[in-house]
């Protein structure tokens, strides 16, 4: 499992594409494609956390371009929920995160997987009162 | 329907301490509808749970189920190869199911992973409120369709109280004043006369003041060479 889990919907996809027609260094992360960010639920992102990924960052449509209306709404009450979760149960709330992006917007895609790297190496392995806040 | 929350979360892995094998059982009927234990609910909880285990270094292991409707026994009996072997079921449904889960499973214990509020109904997504007081002896038809028990703060049988103030509750300026609603409801339904008929006090024996209630239809019961 990587250290970064990307869950990204179709339509956001191209820019990950474009990021790489374009030569741009795209950190290391497992993507997985889904067919909305809605789909992506709390038990999603935090069974990603528990078999092995450091963070998990969701990826969706700009607001109101969602192809299913409303699926990056939904993406975004689920990882409000995860990051609840987390926080509950002692860990930080900064691994699971959610970015919108347009399909042209691969710099922005680009910035927050870095960030989500980032995270991924201040945060270390999920590890209850070790390394999390 | 019922209307039930989840308990907190922390309040829950309390509650499992010292457990090692969980079944998290959840409920597709009110529970469901109220977001608080259906089958994504399970899902959810199930895997905090795993993470808070993995996390923590806990050997735990936790399954789940959803049960058609967690208050009969016919459902209820179905789960019974997943409760095997188990330390203990953390149910999801209401306070019926949690009963009917330990009644059917007497040597492991049911744990309720929800609070159960009161009967009510979804008035937009997300959004459950109280309608029904279960008084056991209904006065709907005599108040447009709006109930006196559960929506009046005071439970007033006859009329508002002196606090009612612009449609609004003196109890709770964000609650409705019941009888504001039951007088607007009677008018548009062109029964204004109900206004004056006079509620006597309630028996509330039937309410469950009397102790747990019990109904038998008899028509439904079965003879013993049918069982």
């Amino acid at each position: 499992m990587s250290n970064v889990v990307m869950l990204i919907c179709s339509a956001a996809l191209g820019a990950l594409e474009l990021a790489m027609e374009n030569g741009i260094a795209v950190p290391n992360a497992a993507v997985v494609e889904v067919p909305c960010s809605g789909r992506v639920d709390e038990a999603t992102a935090l069974r990603a956390l528990r078999q092995g990924a450091r963070t998990v960052l969701v990826v969706g449509c700009l607001a109101g371009n969602c192809r299913f209306r409303t699926g990056n709404h939904e993406a975004h009450r689920n990882v409000d929920e995860a990051k609840s979760v987390l926080r509950q149960i002692g860990l930080s709330p900064d691994r699971v995160e959610m970015i919108e992006v347009a399909s042209v917007q691969y710099v922005k895609l680009v910035d927050a997987m870095r960030t989500m790297e980032e995270r991924a190496e201040r945060l270390g392995p999920v590890k209850l009162l070790e390394g999390d806040a | 329907m019922i209307i039930a929350e989840r308990k907190d979360l922390a309040r829950l892995i309390g509650m499992l301490e010292g457990r090692r094998s969980i079944l998290v059982a959840g409920c597709r009927s009110c529970v469901a509808v109220c977001q608080a234990g259906g089958e994504r609910e399970v899902a959810a909880l199930a895997e905090a749970l795993r993470l808070h285990a993995a996390a923590g270094g806990l050997e735990r292991s936790i399954e789940t189920v959803t049960v058609e409707r967690q208050c009969e026994k016919e459902w209820t009996r179905e789960v019974a190869p997943m409760v095997e072997g188990k330390d203990a079921i953390l149910s999801l449904a209401c306070g019926v199911g949690v009963q009917v889960m330990q009644e059917t499973f007497p040597d492991v214990q049911a744990l309720p992973g929800l609070n159960t509020s009161n009967m009510g109904a979804p008035v937009e997504q997300g959004v459950y409120e109280e309608r029904c007081g279960g008084c056991g002896d209904c006065v709907l038809h005599l108040t447009g369709g709006i109930c006196p028990v559960a929506r009046c703060s005071k439970s007033l049988l006859n009329g508002p109280c002196g606090g009612s103030q612009g449609g609004r509750c003196e109890i709770d300026p964000e609650t409705p004043c019941a009888w504001d609603m039951i007088y607007r409801s009677l008018l548009r339904l062109g029964h204004a006369e109900l206004l004056e008929v006079n509620i006597p006090p309630k028996d509330w024996t039937p309410s469950g003041h009397g102790g747990p209630r019990r109904i038998v239809r008899k028509r439904a019961v079965l003879e013993d060479e049918e069982t």
